[in-house]
């Protein structure tokens, strides 16, 4: 994988992230009338999704560098590390956004822009790499 | 034994090549996890912030309601 292509899936990454959970969470956070849970969505989106962008991308790495292709194996122990981390994702922003936002349902509005920005973002990610 | 744990931490030919071959890629993963950080740093001032607002209007909250039971 070359330098731009990862700085590319990176930024795509990101700005699809932001898209898609934004449009689930936007509500919410307008109805706050104040501009730091706004901020606070964009920053923790910021730090999570490059954190695991890049986690992921190190394993992949490391783990072609040793068994020197990416095998089987290696495939699914990245799947289960994204799943992993992504859990820990949903979280650490729910977390935060509760400190902002006053919402009964806030941990699966967070549960549900997540699932749908992975689901979503994985799929046309693949899409616009196989072409 | 030293020589043995430089033989281990040593890089590899293959390791010196792969850096040489990826520094760009590591160059920008440097900076990825630098902006991640930074935005780590963001979530913690806007949390003291939050905080610091919070403990203000609570003070002022406090200061209003002595002041109205100081008139009555």
């Amino acid at each position: 994988m070359s330098a731009f292509y990862f700085i590319g899936m990176i930024g795509l990454g990101l700005v699809l992230t932001l898209v898609l959970e934004g449009v689930v969470l936007l509500p919410l956070l307008l109805k706050q009338n104040d501009k730091m849970p706004l901020a606070a969505f964009a920053l923790v989106n910021v730090a999570t999704n490059i954190s695991i962008n890049v986690i992921i991308y190190l394993v992949g790495l490391f783990g072609c560098f040793l068994d020197g292709f990416m095998s089987e194996g290696l495939r699914f122990a990245l799947i289960v590390i994204a799943l992993l981390l992504e859990i820990f994702v949903v979280q650490i922003e729910y977390c935060i956004l509760k400190k902002f936002v006053e919402h009964r349902h806030l941990f699966w509005y967070v549960l549900g822009a997540n699932a749908l920005s992975a689901v979503v973002g994985s799929i046309l990610l693949a899409l616009l790499s196989s072409i | 034994m030293l020589k043995l744990l430089l033989d281990v931490i040593s890089p590899t030919e293959e390791i010196l090549q792969m850096l040489d071959d990826n520094w760009l890629t590591i160059v920008l993963v440097i900076v990825c996890v630098a902006v991640a950080a930074a935005a780590a740093v963001g979530i913690a001032l806007l949390l003291r912030r939050r905080k610091n607002t919070r403990a203000e209007r609570e003070e002022k909250d406090k200061n209003g309601r002595n002041e109205g039971q100081e008139k009555e």
